[in-house]
Order: structure tokens, then C-alpha cells, then sequence
């Protein structure tokens, strides 16, 4: 199933201050931590955790609809970089994710599936043919394909899940 | 502290995040931080932190967890300081 995630960086500037005391570790692992500790750049580390993060939860609500505030649950159990795009697994009430975040321009996205072969699967998704089901998550009313929308400062995307 | 007393104290540290500004005029029990206030997600770290520091109270994952509307804030709230 699909989630996406888009982090304005200059407007999370603004908005967040990942620095103040107890942000990280309300909303992260001791691995996730340790991975921001480790890497030059904190801020950007911070924000691609935390879009993995917020696309697992969405993917997740179309397994099984369980909203809540619920950070350090989603757990980034690997982390690799290749060719400037990060590839992850996360896991979250004993569901498998796949996590793929692209940093581009000022823009973090992250799109999580529950397969490594849905990748291919997705498209960006540009028309206004959107209904929500009963539990507000977004399909395309032409395929009934899932959608996932989200906008952050100037960024929006849209993907669509192609289930055939 | 009464409810009335928690939700005047309340408004004040939910309202830089707001980005729907007549939902928070209305507010109401049932009113949802994401839903409704269309508060970013990012930031319900920060109004847990503000909470945490305005009534001098803990606020562990568990009850975390239920924070996303009115209700359930002044709830929490409420339990942990009849705790202390």
C-alpha cells in the first residue's frame, strides 16, 4: 500500500525547531538518533527519518485504519544511501515497509510501500479526479487506483498505486 | 484545574500551529489538531513539548499517542496532574 511525504526544508526551518529539547527523542529510536548524530548533515537527516516516517503511517491506514500520534512506533530498522537517494525498511506493528526519499531542489519525498516491487507501479498523479473513501484517504475515481497527496510550503504531490 | 481552566491555558500554546483559523474560533471537544486545525504533524511534537512545560507535567508515548483532539488533550492533562 501506498504513502508519500513531502518536507518544504526552508519552511520546516521555520516552523520546527529539531534542536529544542526533547523533540528527537520523543519522535525517534535510539537508531534513528544514532543515525542523525552520525551524519554531516543533521537538519537534512532529520527531515528524510521523519517523511519515512509519515508515509509508513499513511500506508499503514490503508492496511488496517488505526490513527494516532504514534513516532517511535514506525521504526527505520535499515538506512543506505545510492546515487543521492535513500533507501529504506521500516517497520510498524509488525508490517514491513519499503521506503524510498529523493532530496531535490529544497525538497525532501519520501514514498513507502509495502513491497519492493510496487516501485514500479507508481505514477505521479496530475489530474482532479479524487474521492476519499470513509476513512478520508484519497483514490483516483476513474481506476479506483490509491492515491497519496501531500503538500508542504510550495510542494505538493500526488502519486497513484497501480493495483493492475 | 477545571476543563475550562486547562482549555484557556490550552489555546494559547496550540495556536501558532493553527492553520485553520475559524475551525479554532469554534473549538470545540471533538475538535481534531490535524483534521480540523489542519496543524502540520511535524508540529504535534512541539505542542506535547509546550504542554509538557506549561503545566509542569510528563507526557509518556502511551498517552501520546491519543493526543490528537481537545478531548483527549484535557483528559491527559487532567490525569497527569492529579499524578503529581
Amino acid at each position: 500500500m501506498i504513502g508519500n511525504d513531502v518536507v518544504d526544508l526552508a519552511i520546516a526551518k521555520i516552523e520546527s525547531n529539531w534542536k529544542r529539547k526533547g523533540f528527537l527523542s520523543k519522535l525517534f529510536t535510539a537508531y534513528e538518533q544514532d543515525l542523525i548524530q552520525k551524519t554531516s548533515n543533521q537538519e537534512e537527516m532529520v527531515w528524510v527519518l521523519w517523511s519515512l516516517k509519515e508515509s509508513t503511517y499513511k500506508a499503514y491506514q490503508r492496511i488496517k485504519y488505526n490513527r494516532g500520534f504514534y513516532p517511535k512506533k514506525i521504526e527505520i530498522q535499515s538506512l543506505q544511501i545510492i546515487d543521492e537517494k535513500y533507501f529504506a525498511t521500516i517497520s510498524l506493528f509488525n508490517e514491513t515497509f519499503h521506503g524510498q526519499t529523493l532530496i531535490d531542489n529544497k525538497m525532501i519525498h519520501s514514498l513507502v510501500l509495502v513491497s519492493n516491487l510496487e516501485f514500479k507501479k507508481i505514477t505521479n498523479y496530475t489530474t482532479n479526479s479524487i474521492l476519499k473513501d470513509k476513512n478520508s484517504l484519497p483514490y483516483c475515481s476513474i481506476s479506483n487506483n490509491p492515491l497519496s497527496i501531500s503538500h508542504h510550503g510550495t510542494f505538493k504531490k500526488i502519486v497513484q498505486l497501480h493495483l493492475n | 484545574m477545571n476543563k475550562e481552566e486547562i482549555i484557556e491555558k490550552l489555546k494559547p500554546i496550540v495556536a501558532p500551529f493553527v492553520k485553520n483559523e475559524v475551525a479554532f474560533a469554534n473549538l470545540t471537544d471533538k475538535t481534531d489538531f490535524i483534521t480540523d486545525l489542519n496543524i502540520n504533524s511535524a508540529n504535534l511534537v512541539d505542542i506535547v513539548l509546550d504542554i509538557e512545560e506549561a503545566f509542569e507535567i510528563e507526557i509518556d508515548n502511551e498517552s501520546m499517542e491519543k493526543m490528537l483532539n481537545i478531548e483527549n488533550t484535557i483528559a491527559i492533562i487532567q490525569t497527569k496532574l492529579e499524578e503529581k
